[in-house]
């Protein structure tokens, strides 16, 4: 299997195409770079402004009229308990940070995402394609083998992607910025409801927004995989995952009243929302998103095996 | 007689309700170059994507050096190196590159064989550019090389010598009768050319319409030469009957090929034309008992049967090439 992975691994990062994909990638972390130097740094009245919110919000948790339900009362509450946190420990909330600038690039991952699509919907098809999958599968070696050593380098591909991304933000970051400030408390806009302000630092909080957003990188790249390995097609691999990405999240973010929604894959895939935020569905915990992501994706890989491994090459 | 390497069964393919390869069944031999003939279409890619596991086998069976297909892939492909069809490697990679490639799919395949076998093929000056920039002749060399490279004992080719010049084709003919003499490999390549499978195979294993039409050595193909061999014989007389009485007495009924008969035109009278099998030592023993019966024999023409002439009658005049 070593063999093979190392098979693909060559026939991906050889190829100019891979190389201009993720140069596109580079350019749109330099073209964030430029702007968030340019963005004005701390308000230098911000203890003020926030003693004021505070105020605001414990007169709000007064409820003279009564209408507070109970669980708007504990996310204000919760609010309240991070905003004296961050004015007991002189965080400013608006300043810029090499690791604030790290996590605003994880959040753009669509550009990742096409790029992964692209390699993982050709990685297969393009064997096909080019006449070389003859050769390929006359090998003393199974097709389960070299459909599981294609996946493999496809999931490395996303990862190399995901730490260059990672990387790279952190380094121009520390550049514009410096790089202090990785041990302070992570306090997130919008704090979980058991949240304890300070419990979870900055580092930390990076390297699950960056994990979160390699689960969400690999799901869309099995995804194209599954069409590459099946269809045969690059096109249509690449030009089908786009469309049902697509159609998924619009789908996962436009019936919010209907809790069967909570079994939509699109729907699990946004894991950051477990950290910060809130989960659409009550009952919606980390490990339920997991498991509903784990059965899609071994549903979606018996589909493509059995096609890849069952059908005639006539190509 | 030499350990049959290739096992095929009742080998059979359908697709759609149409059988496409029926009923296929033939040994290939250690160091025997076995030629797969028929025109387009009679189903030899099809037989040999099913040897190589490419496409399914709707019925029959596959043993390489005794191992099941069906049971043991990786242990059969071990021994079998093939090209089906054109030779398609990796246009962006180097020719060494393409061959560490699939040298990395095998067990045990250094980088001293790799080596060896690009010699071998003769691609030693061109070997670290791009495949991209290679004539079809250096990626059939290359398409040899990568069927080399881990000792298969079996070498499957489909029409190999398609898009080769007749340099090329001398010279896959001698790389294939010397892996077949020097290493005993067993060699199985496909063509609609029969004129190329004259000069590289020892047998030839005729197919048309998916069926197997007859597996026979080059040698029974081609008979013996010289006195014994068998010649058509064709007898021009005045009397058809009695000739054909005297005739087939001596070679037997079945030796009778064919009689014409030749009306009379402008300055030639009417004759018949007998035509029988027959060896060069029987004709002047032919030619006496005619005449001693009376039959006034005008003329004697003998014409050898060309591989061509058989595979015409074997395949009952079917197009080739
Ligand atoms: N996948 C397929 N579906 C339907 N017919 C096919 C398929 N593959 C091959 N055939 C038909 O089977 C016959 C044999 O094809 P092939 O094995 O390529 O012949 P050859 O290699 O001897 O020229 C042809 O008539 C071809 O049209
Ligand atoms: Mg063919």
């Amino acid at each position: 299997m070593g063999n093979l992975i190392q098979n693909e691994q060559l026939k991906i990062y050889i190829r100019p195409r891979t190389w201009v994909l993720v140069g596109l990638v580079v350019l749109s972390l330099l073209i964030n770079a430029i702007f968030a130097a340019k963005q004005v740094d701390v308000m230098p009245d911000w203890k003020e402004k926030l003693t004021q919110q505070i105020q605001q919000e414990q007169q709000q948790l007064l409820d003279p009229s009564g209408k507070l339900s109970p669980q708007k009362r504990s996310q204000l509450q919760q609010r309240l308990t991070f905003d004296q946190y961050r004015l007991d420990h002189n965080l400013p909330p608006t300043h810029t940070t090499s690791w604030l600038f790290a996590k605003g690039f994880a959040g753009q991952l669509g550009l990742a995402a096409i790029v992964c699509i692209v390699i993982a919907g050709d990685i297969v098809s393009s064997e096909f394609a080019w006449g070389t999958i003859k050769l390929l599968l006359i090998r003393p070696v199974t097709r389960t083998k070299i459909y599981l050593s294609k996946y493999i380098a496809t999931l490395l591909f996303s990862l190399f992607l995901i730490v260059l991304m990672g990387g790279g933000s952190l380094l121009v970051g520390g550049l514009l910025f410096g790089l202090d400030g990785l041990a302070e408390p992570y306090i997130p806009n919008v704090p979980l409801e058991d949240m304890v302000p300070g419990t979870l630092s900055v580092g930390q909080d990076l390297l699950i927004t960056y994990g979160a957003a390699l689960l969400y990188l690999w799901v869309v790249s099995t995804i194209a995989y599954m069409f590459s390995a099946a269809s045969r097609s690059s096109v249509l691999a690449i030009t089908l995952t786009m469309v049902v990405t697509a159609v998924g999240e619009i789908v996962a973010k436009s019936l919010p009243s209907f809790s069967g929604m909570k079994f939509w894959l699109f729907t699990n895939t946004s894991l950051l929302q477990y950290f910060e935020g809130i989960p659409p569905f009550p009952g919606m915990t980390l490990g339920f998103s997991l498991a509903v992501i784990a059965v899609y994706l071994l549903l979606f890989h018996a589909i493509a095996w059995a096609i890849f491994t069952k059908s005639d090459v006539a190509a | 007689m030499k350990q049959a390497i290739v096992e095929i069964r009742g080998l059979t393919k359908e697709i759609g309700g149409k059988l496409i390869v029926e009923d296929l069944s033939f040994d290939v031999r250690e160091g025997e170059v076995l030629g797969l003939l028929g025109p387009n279409g009679a189903g030899k890619t099809t037989t040999i994507r099913m040897i190589v596991g490419l496409i399914s086998r709707t019925a029959g069976t596959v043993k390489i050096g005794g191992v099941d297909l069906g049971r043991d892939f990786e242990a059969a492909l071990a021994q079998v190196g093939a090209i089906v069809e054109n030779p398609e490697m990796y246009k962006f990679l180097t020719g060494w590159q393409n061959l560490v490639h699939f040298a990395r799919m095998s067990k045990g395949v250094s980088e001293a064989r790799i080596e060896e076998v690009v010699r071998l093929v003769g691609l030693e000056q061109r070997i670290k550019d791009k495949v991209k920039t290679y004539s079809l002749g250096m990626r059939q060399r290359l398409g040899l090389a990568q069927a080399l490279l881990h000792r298969p004992r079996v070498l499957i080719l489909d029409e190999p010598t398609n898009g080769l010049d007749p340099a090329g084709i001398r010279e896959l003919r001698d790389h294939l009768r010397r892996l077949a003499e020097q290493e005993g490999i067993a060699v199985i390549v496909s063509s609609h050319l029969l004129a190329e499978m004259e000069l590289m195979c020892d047998r030839i294993a005729v197919m048309q319409q998916g069926q197997l039409v007859s597996v026979t050595s080059l040698h029974e193909l081609v008979g013996p030469s010289g006195a014994e061999q068998l010649l058509d014989v064709q007898f021009e007389v005045d009397a058809a009957e009695p000739a054909r009485q005297i005739l087939t007495a001596y070679v037997g009924d079945a030796n009778l090929v064919r009689a014409v008969d030749r009306p009379s035109s402008s300055g030639h009278p009417h004759s018949e034309l007998l035509t029988v099998h027959a060896t060069r030592k029987q004709i002047p023993d032919l030619n006496a008992r005619l005449v001693q019966a009376g039959i006034a024999v005008y003329g004697i023409r003998t014409t050898v049967k060309t591989l061509e002439d058989k595979f015409l009658e074997l395949t009952g005049g079917g197009g080739i090439g």
